[in-house]
Protein backbone atom coordinates (compact mmCIF):
# COMPACT_ATOMS: atom_id res chain seq x y z
CA UNK A 1 0.00 0.00 0.00
CA UNK A 2 1.85 3.10 -1.52
CA UNK A 3 -0.31 5.53 1.02
CA UNK A 4 1.30 3.52 4.18
CA UNK A 5 4.91 3.46 2.72
CA UNK A 6 5.16 6.84 1.78
CA UNK A 7 8.28 8.32 3.30
CA UNK A 8 7.80 11.42 5.86
CA UNK A 9 9.74 14.74 5.66
CA UNK A 10 11.97 14.63 8.59
CA UNK A 11 10.34 15.98 11.27
CA UNK A 12 11.97 19.13 12.35
CA UNK A 13 13.56 17.83 15.87
CA UNK A 14 15.88 15.48 14.42
CA UNK A 15 17.70 18.40 11.75
CA UNK A 16 19.14 20.17 15.12
CA UNK A 17 21.59 18.17 15.55
CA UNK A 18 22.52 20.02 18.85
CA UNK A 19 19.26 20.11 20.81
CA UNK A 20 18.84 17.85 23.74
CA UNK A 21 16.08 14.79 23.82
CA UNK A 22 13.38 17.51 25.39
CA UNK A 23 14.04 20.01 22.65
CA UNK A 24 13.96 17.88 20.32
CA UNK A 25 11.32 16.13 21.32
CA UNK A 26 9.48 19.99 22.17
CA UNK A 27 10.58 20.98 18.30
CA UNK A 28 8.60 17.74 16.57
CA UNK A 29 5.41 18.71 19.19
CA UNK A 30 5.62 21.78 17.36
CA UNK A 31 6.28 20.60 14.54
CA UNK A 32 2.87 18.68 14.15
CA UNK A 33 0.88 20.98 15.94
CA UNK A 34 2.18 23.45 12.92
CA UNK A 35 1.23 21.14 10.32
CA UNK A 36 -2.30 20.70 11.73
CA UNK A 37 -2.94 24.17 11.91
CA UNK A 38 -1.65 25.00 8.09
CA UNK A 39 -4.07 21.89 6.95
CA UNK A 40 -6.94 23.62 9.01
CA UNK A 41 -6.45 27.25 7.99
CA UNK A 42 -6.23 25.99 4.20
CA UNK A 43 -9.36 24.10 4.47
CA UNK A 44 -10.76 27.32 5.83
CA UNK A 45 -9.55 29.61 2.60
CA UNK A 46 -10.29 26.85 0.59
CA UNK A 47 -14.08 27.27 1.82
CA UNK A 48 -14.21 31.05 1.50
CA UNK A 49 -11.74 33.43 -0.46
CA UNK A 50 -8.81 31.34 -2.11
CA UNK A 51 -7.48 34.16 -4.02
CA UNK A 52 -6.97 36.44 -0.83
CA UNK A 53 -4.53 34.61 1.70
CA UNK A 54 -3.17 31.57 -0.15
CA UNK A 55 0.05 32.90 -0.38
CA UNK A 56 2.57 30.98 2.27
CA UNK A 57 3.69 33.98 3.69
CA UNK A 58 -0.08 34.95 4.72
CA UNK A 59 -1.05 31.16 6.05
CA UNK A 60 2.68 31.08 8.11
CA UNK A 61 1.27 34.54 9.50
CA UNK A 62 -1.62 33.26 10.34
CA UNK A 63 -0.69 30.15 11.82
CA UNK A 64 1.56 32.54 14.44
CA UNK A 65 -1.61 33.94 15.87
CA UNK A 66 -3.18 30.91 16.77
CA UNK A 67 -0.75 29.26 17.93
CA UNK A 68 1.18 32.37 19.43
CA UNK A 69 0.14 32.09 23.13
CA UNK A 70 0.19 28.06 23.17
CA UNK A 71 2.51 26.33 25.73
CA UNK A 72 5.01 25.00 22.91
CA UNK A 73 5.17 28.43 21.32
CA UNK A 74 6.01 30.17 24.65
CA UNK A 75 10.18 29.99 24.36
CA UNK A 76 9.96 30.61 20.93
CA UNK A 77 10.47 33.81 18.61
CA UNK A 78 8.50 34.78 15.64
CA UNK A 79 11.38 33.91 13.42
CA UNK A 80 11.81 30.53 14.46
CA UNK A 81 8.56 29.47 14.19
CA UNK A 82 8.50 30.93 10.71
CA UNK A 83 11.22 28.57 9.47
CA UNK A 84 9.30 25.61 11.42
CA UNK A 85 6.38 26.30 9.43
CA UNK A 86 8.15 26.47 6.26
CA UNK A 87 9.26 22.77 7.19
CA UNK A 88 5.26 22.40 8.04
CA UNK A 89 4.22 24.01 5.32
CA UNK A 90 6.30 21.43 2.69
CA UNK A 91 5.12 18.61 4.79
CA UNK A 92 1.87 19.51 4.06
CA UNK A 93 2.01 19.82 0.66
CA UNK A 94 4.29 16.68 0.47
CA UNK A 95 1.65 14.99 1.68
CA UNK A 96 -1.22 16.00 -0.91
CA UNK A 97 1.03 15.77 -3.47
CA UNK A 98 1.77 12.27 -2.92
CA UNK A 99 -2.07 11.09 -2.08
CA UNK A 100 -3.03 12.51 -5.45
CA UNK A 101 -0.29 10.77 -7.45
CA UNK A 102 -1.49 7.45 -5.69
CA UNK A 103 -4.91 8.79 -6.71
CA UNK A 104 -3.90 9.35 -9.90
CA UNK A 105 -2.17 5.95 -10.46
CA UNK A 106 -5.36 3.91 -9.15
CA UNK A 107 -4.09 3.29 -5.96
CA UNK A 108 -5.50 2.01 -3.36
CA UNK A 109 -8.12 4.57 -3.03
CA UNK A 110 -8.40 5.07 0.31
CA UNK A 111 -10.68 8.86 0.22
CA UNK A 112 -8.75 11.44 2.39
CA UNK A 113 -9.93 14.73 2.01
CA UNK A 114 -6.79 17.31 1.10
CA UNK A 115 -7.26 20.59 1.55
CA UNK A 116 -4.26 21.47 -0.62
CA UNK A 117 -5.19 19.55 -3.56
CA UNK A 118 -7.13 21.56 -5.08
CA UNK A 119 -6.43 25.14 -4.59
CA UNK A 120 -2.69 25.32 -4.51
CA UNK A 121 -0.43 23.71 -6.39
CA UNK A 122 -2.33 20.81 -8.35
CA UNK A 123 -3.53 22.49 -12.41
CA UNK A 124 -0.47 24.79 -12.75
CA UNK A 125 2.43 22.25 -11.74
CA UNK A 126 2.20 18.64 -11.52
CA UNK A 127 2.62 16.92 -8.49
CA UNK A 128 5.08 15.07 -9.66
CA UNK A 129 7.32 18.08 -10.18
CA UNK A 130 6.42 19.10 -6.36
CA UNK A 131 7.57 14.85 -5.50
CA UNK A 132 10.94 15.69 -7.73
CA UNK A 133 11.53 19.31 -5.93
CA UNK A 134 11.47 17.65 -2.46
CA UNK A 135 13.66 14.99 -3.69
CA UNK A 136 16.14 17.17 -4.85
CA UNK A 137 15.91 19.26 -2.00
CA UNK A 138 16.67 15.74 0.49
CA UNK A 139 19.67 15.55 -2.10
CA UNK A 140 21.17 19.29 -1.63
CA UNK A 141 20.66 19.01 2.52
CA UNK A 142 22.97 16.34 2.44
CA UNK A 143 25.23 17.87 0.51
CA UNK A 144 24.70 21.72 1.66
CA UNK A 145 22.08 22.08 4.43
CA UNK A 146 22.60 25.78 4.56
CA UNK A 147 21.33 25.89 0.78
CA UNK A 148 18.43 23.35 1.91
CA UNK A 149 17.18 25.69 4.42
CA UNK A 150 17.08 28.83 2.28
CA UNK A 151 15.07 26.99 -0.40
CA UNK A 152 12.65 25.91 1.97
CA UNK A 153 12.35 28.79 4.35
CA UNK A 154 11.71 30.94 1.25
CA UNK A 155 9.78 28.76 -1.66
CA UNK A 156 7.97 26.86 1.32
CA UNK A 157 7.57 29.72 4.08
CA UNK A 158 7.65 32.99 1.99
CA UNK A 159 10.09 34.46 3.88
CA UNK A 160 11.98 37.42 3.17
CA UNK A 161 15.71 36.96 2.41
CA UNK A 162 16.66 39.99 5.22
CA UNK A 163 14.90 37.40 7.75
CA UNK A 164 16.38 34.30 6.62
CA UNK A 165 19.60 36.28 6.61
CA UNK A 166 18.67 37.02 10.30
CA UNK A 167 18.08 33.27 11.10
CA UNK A 168 21.02 31.38 9.46
CA UNK A 169 23.41 34.53 10.66
CA UNK A 170 24.89 35.04 7.26
CA UNK A 171 25.15 38.22 5.00
CA UNK A 172 22.01 38.95 2.37
CA UNK A 173 24.59 38.59 -0.72
CA UNK A 174 25.69 34.82 0.73
CA UNK A 175 21.64 34.02 0.84
CA UNK A 176 21.16 35.54 -2.81
CA UNK A 177 24.03 33.28 -4.25
CA UNK A 178 23.27 30.38 -2.43
CA UNK A 179 19.77 30.67 -4.01
CA UNK A 180 20.77 31.56 -6.59
CA UNK A 181 22.83 28.14 -7.71
CA UNK A 182 20.20 25.95 -5.71
CA UNK A 183 17.55 27.30 -7.87
CA UNK A 184 19.53 26.64 -11.39
CA UNK A 185 20.57 23.33 -9.69
CA UNK A 186 16.74 22.33 -8.84
CA UNK A 187 15.19 23.63 -11.86
CA UNK A 188 17.42 21.30 -14.00
CA UNK A 189 16.31 18.29 -11.79
CA UNK A 190 12.81 19.15 -12.52
CA UNK A 191 13.46 19.79 -16.16
CA UNK A 192 15.43 16.74 -16.75
CA UNK A 193 12.75 14.76 -14.34
CA UNK A 194 9.69 16.70 -16.69
CA UNK B 1 27.72 13.80 -5.79
CA UNK B 2 29.70 14.99 -2.87
CA UNK B 3 29.94 18.47 -0.78
CA UNK B 4 33.15 19.41 -2.72
CA UNK B 5 31.82 18.54 -5.97
CA UNK B 6 28.97 20.65 -5.61
CA UNK B 7 30.70 23.29 -4.20
CA UNK B 8 33.00 22.84 -7.16
CA UNK B 9 30.10 22.90 -9.39
CA UNK B 10 28.74 26.08 -7.36
CA UNK B 11 32.43 28.06 -7.69
CA UNK B 12 32.12 27.85 -11.91
CA UNK B 13 28.49 28.64 -12.05
CA UNK B 14 29.29 31.35 -10.02
CA UNK B 15 32.31 32.56 -11.49
CA UNK B 16 30.57 32.47 -15.17
CA UNK B 17 27.08 33.64 -14.51
CA UNK B 18 28.07 37.33 -14.60
CA UNK B 19 29.82 37.21 -17.29
CA UNK B 20 28.33 38.17 -21.46
CA UNK B 21 26.12 35.39 -22.27
CA UNK B 22 28.58 34.81 -25.55
CA UNK B 23 31.34 34.19 -22.88
CA UNK B 24 30.06 31.87 -20.92
CA UNK B 25 30.40 28.69 -22.95
CA UNK B 26 34.28 30.14 -23.36
CA UNK B 27 34.97 30.12 -19.93
CA UNK B 28 33.70 26.80 -18.65
CA UNK B 29 35.15 24.71 -21.42
CA UNK B 30 38.68 26.42 -20.47
CA UNK B 31 37.95 26.46 -16.88
CA UNK B 32 36.43 22.81 -16.89
CA UNK B 33 38.91 20.86 -18.79
CA UNK B 34 38.67 17.61 -19.58
CA UNK B 35 35.82 17.18 -17.13
CA UNK B 36 33.23 16.79 -19.11
CA UNK B 37 30.72 16.13 -16.64
CA UNK B 38 31.44 19.43 -14.27
CA UNK B 39 31.19 21.57 -17.91
CA UNK B 40 27.76 19.77 -18.63
CA UNK B 41 26.07 20.40 -15.34
CA UNK B 42 27.55 24.05 -14.94
CA UNK B 43 26.11 24.56 -18.91
CA UNK B 44 22.63 23.16 -17.62
CA UNK B 45 22.50 25.60 -14.73
CA UNK B 46 23.37 28.50 -16.48
CA UNK B 47 20.95 27.69 -19.25
CA UNK B 48 18.59 27.29 -16.48
CA UNK B 49 19.35 30.36 -14.81
CA UNK B 50 19.28 32.87 -17.81
CA UNK B 51 15.73 31.43 -18.86
CA UNK B 52 14.66 29.18 -16.05
CA UNK B 53 11.03 29.26 -15.45
CA UNK B 54 10.90 26.13 -13.33
CA UNK B 55 8.47 25.93 -10.11
CA UNK B 56 10.93 27.68 -7.83
CA UNK B 57 10.59 31.01 -10.44
CA UNK B 58 7.10 31.09 -9.36
CA UNK B 59 5.46 31.50 -5.52
CA UNK B 60 3.24 29.30 -4.30
CA UNK B 61 0.56 32.15 -3.95
CA UNK B 62 1.05 32.46 -7.69
CA UNK B 63 0.31 28.94 -8.65
CA UNK B 64 -2.73 29.47 -6.72
CA UNK B 65 -4.01 31.98 -8.61
CA UNK B 66 -3.25 30.42 -11.98
CA UNK B 67 -5.08 27.76 -11.20
CA UNK B 68 -8.17 30.01 -9.78
CA UNK B 69 -7.77 31.98 -13.21
CA UNK B 70 -7.87 28.99 -15.50
CA UNK B 71 -11.11 27.47 -14.26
Amino acid sequence: MALRNFQRVTAFGHSEPDATFEQRRSLDQLFSLTCEELRRLAARVKCSDPSSTLSPTALVNEAWMKLANSPPLAATSKLHFKRIAARAMRQVLIEAARRRNTHKRGGDGEAIFVVFDDSVHAAATGEEDLLTLDAALNELARLEPRQATIVETRFFGGLEVSEISNLLGVSEATILSDWRSAKAWLGQALRRAG
Amino acid sequence: MDSARWQRIQDVFHDAVDLPQAEQVAFVKATCGDDEELKSEVLAMLHQDAGGNSLLDRSLADLAREKIRSG
